[in-house]
């Protein structure tokens, strides 16, 4: 027979369970997701010039920009430039290269919670070799150095790209933050 | 005690306070300048500036301002800049390209027929000599010129560091030299400007010896540009009960010439692509 006693104590600790539980396990679910989930890129082609986009070509930029973000991510987070090659050329390879030739030499680290880019495709190149995108872009940044958190900022940002076909693929060859469109 | 407690307190507040970080970052950097940072508080404390093609960590003294060269700031974009130690602080920092100095030129076809509409385009990216994208609006300039013709001139201004033309061949066949510029800067390109498809193609019969001779005038396009020698000529010969036979020649010296079998009424044209030209009935007349 059960003590009118005991049931407090049995719903304090199913709470201290409870708690212990979703503290441990929610970072660790995030953290899984994070690393598994494809950057989210919303892609708006309606007003582009001077040539419409073609559904295909659409599907494959919006494509080869979010994993150009996963893979600058990725490189900035553990730096790896490897990473940086498959999905940059141009500037943007070198300036994405050096942040993480000079991230690795003073032991700092650069990690990107994404929440999403909004991305406007608003030139096409006559000849069909470039496309421009202008990007609003949300995240949480995180500078580390070694494994301690330097500073974390939640941050709306803007972003002009240009993605280029080289050889076979489309590649992003310019990718700067900008304050306005 | 209370008294004691209470000034221990102070102590320790006023103690932080002397210690506390804060930063003042420029209303304005532009790439390749160096900026100052003003720092407060007092005591030792870690700089670190990430951003593109950049990562510094950096011990700082706080009170003094830190200098960070124009070579650390080469790139455009967001800069975090935090620092540690006394209390931590972290803020943004923009960093807006320099001026236009560079230009990426994209232009297609290399080669184009003269007269058609909307077969030329020029594609400028505009950058700092930082390889920043230029993204103020600056004013661009195209050229295409071909010796011996009028240059078309457009000035046009770059949105987003991007601008481009779109524009026609001319009547005149020839080298031509399509040029973006900004500034005192220039690219160039040549976009060779061929003669078109062939225009009031004539030609003329004599007998000779071998048979035949079929001899056009001057194969030229409409413009009155010579076509290319290499140009395929077609002679037709249509003979009453026997069907067609066809020759091919290649203009040569801007003619073609073409040997066929004397065939008494036999009816003969010429044609190139999809142009056709004279008839001529041998035995008979034109």
């Amino acid at each position: 027979m059960r003590r009118a006693s005991d049931i407090p104590l049995r719903l304090l600790i199913f709470v201290i369970t409870f708690a212990l539980v979703v503290g441990v396990a929610l970072p660790l679910i995030s953290r899984v997701l994070a690393a598994s989930d494809t950057v989210q890129v919303r892609l708006d082609a309606s007003q582009i010039q001077p040539r419409p986009l073609e559904q295909l070509t659409g599907q494959a930029i919006a494509r080869t920009y979010s994993s150009a973000w996963k893979n600058m991510e990725g490189a900035l987070e553990q730096n790896r430039p490897e990473l940086i090659d498959e999905s940059f050329v141009g500037y943007a390879h070198d300036k994405l290269l050096s942040q993480v030739q000079e991230q690795k030499k003073n032991g700092l680290a650069t990690r990107y919670v994404d929440h999403g880019h909004q991305v406007s495709a608003t030139f096409y190149s006559p000849e069909g070799s470039a496309v421009q995108l202008q990007d609003t872009a949300q995240f949480e940044i995180q500078l580390l150095d070694g494994s301690n958190v330097v500073s974390s900022q939640k941050v709306t940002r803007k972003y002009i790209a240009v993605v280029t076909v080289v050889e076979d693929s489309w590649k992003v060859r310019v990718l700067e933050g900008v304050q306005d469109f | 005690m209370r008294h004691k407690t209470t000034i221990s307190v102070l102590v320790c507040v006023l103690g932080a306070v002397g210690f506390a970080a804060d930063m003042r970052l420029p209303d304005k950097a532009v790439a390749g300048q160096s900026v100052a940072i003003g720092t407060s508080g007092s005591g030792e404390a870690t700089l670190y500036v990430v951003g593109p093609g950049t990562a510094i960590k950096r011990q700082i003294k706080l009170g003094d301002d830190v200098q960070l060269k124009g070579e650390e700031l080469r790139n455009s974009g967001y800069y975090q800049i935090a620092i540690k130690g006394g209390a931590d602080v972290s803020k943004e920092l923009y960093v807006a390209p320099a001026a236009a100095e560079k230009i990426n030129f994209l232009a297609r076809p290399s080669r184009v027929p003269v007269g058609q509409p909307k077969v030329i385009a020029g594609t400028a990216f505009v950058f700092d000599q930082f390889e920043n994208l230029v993204t103020a609006p600056t004013p661009v300039t195209f050229e295409l010129s071909v010796p011996g013709a009028p240059a078309k001139v457009e000035r046009l201004t770059a949105k987003n560091g991007v601008s481009y033309l779109q524009t026609g061949s001319g009547t005149k066949a020839g080298p031509g030299q399509f040029t973006v510029r900004v500034g005192d800067n220039s690219v160039r390109r040549v976009v060779e400007e061929t003669a078109s498809e062939p225009c009031n193609l004539r030609f003329k019969l004599h007998k000779e010896k071998e048979g035949l001779i079929a001899t056009t005038d001057p194969v030229r396009d409409c413009s009155g540009n010579a076509v290319p020698d290499g140009t395929i000529v077609t002679f037709i010969s249509a003979e009453p009960g026997k069907g067609r036979s066809t020759v091919d020649a290649r203009v040569k010296k801007g003619i073609a010439r073409a040997v066929l079998p004397p065939v008494p009424g036999a009816t003969i044209s010429v044609a190139s692509g999809v142009v056709l030209g004279n008839e001529v009935r041998w035995g008979g007349g034109e």
